[in-house]
């Protein structure tokens, strides 16, 4: 059975596909079956990100499909060893289902108001409907400042939610790279991959325990 | 002159689990107004890539009487298939 991870919000441009991306490509690069299911066909980011790294040949390779509904993508979850769940700027009832079959739920979240508190609002719901706080996280993303990181983490916990060490900084290089197919561990910036990756692998470390 | 560099600035608190709405219950695809889709029958989705010259003539075409891209399509084909028979 695959280890399921989705990327869940109720709002758009937070990262949840910047993050889906960069799971399954380091997960496909560690060697694992993975398979990145982009559950907004409206959009259709992941997919059409993928187009992109297909025509422009990058290594790793690894499989990108849209589905229609999560219920469809958790149904072929025992043919790969990760399945990333890239999910709608929405919540709905396939949130819920989501959190209940995955081992990590993340939410993604920049550091404004504007951001934090419809989704803590969403993680406040999910608990609600029985699924575990320590299945849910927030990443910090699209950050500006250390003291704007630091603030947000101060809101989050003060929610009673947890927030992933690390975070990903507001910066161009990582736009550009995806734009071309690439990860936030693929840009031509050394730093910055690492400080992507270092983030992924504490993603890694709470799936572990 | 006031020193507002050192203005704290916390964010204000967060929401508590008392306001958590019922977003959790909404079905998983957005309802729709069942008004464009349905009416027209118009539901399969039809993709296909043209030369740029010809893109712009179809919408500049559509635009000047007034159609919907499937409109000059559905019209397109219509006469294509009136020309063949007359051409028979």
């Amino acid at each position: 059975m695959a280890t399921i991870i989705g990327l869940i919000s109720q709002k758009g441009g937070v990262g949840k596909s910047t993050l889906a991306r960069a799971l399954a490509r380091e997960a496909a690069a560690g060697g694992l079956r993975v398979k990145l299911a982009d559950l907004d066909t409206q959009q259709g980011t992941s997919s059409n990100w993928h187009r992109r790294r297909l025509e422009a040949g990058v290594k790793p390779e690894f499989s990108v499909e849209a589905f229609k509904t999560a219920a469809q993508a958790l149904r072929i979850a025992s043919d790969y060893d990760m399945l990333v769940l890239d999910g709608p700027a929405r919540a709905s009832a396939a949130t819920l289902e989501i959190g209940r079959q995955a081992a990590l739920v993340i939410q993604p979240t920049g550091a404004s108001v504007d951001d934090l508190y419809p989704a803590v609002l969403t993680f406040h719901e999910m608990v609600r409907d029985g699924i575990p706080r320590d299945r849910l996280v927030f990443v910090l993303c699209k950050i500006g400042t250390d003291a704007e990181e630091a603030e947000a983490r101060t809101y989050i916990a003060q929610a009673g939610f947890d927030a992933l060490a690390g975070s990903i900084p507001e910066r161009p290089a990582y736009r550009q790279a995806q734009n071309i197919g690439l990860t936030i561990t693929e840009t031509r910036f050394p730093q910055l991959n690492r400080r992507a990756d270092e983030l992924l692998q504490n993603v890694v470390d709470r799936i572990n325990g | 002159m006031a020193d507002f560099k050192k203005l704290r600035r916390n964010l204000p608190a967060p929401p508590t689990a008392a306001e958590a709405p019922a977003n959790l219950s909404a079905p998983e695809m957005a309802p729709t107004d069942g008004r464009s889709a349905r009416a027209t029958g118009r539901t399969k989705q039809l993709a296909t890539r043209v030369r740029e010259e010809f893109h712009d003539e179809l919408k500049l075409y559509a635009a000047k009487h007034r159609l919907k891209l499937v409109e000059v399509l559905e019209r397109g084909h219509e006469a294509l298939k009136a020309s063949q028979k007359n051409s028979c």
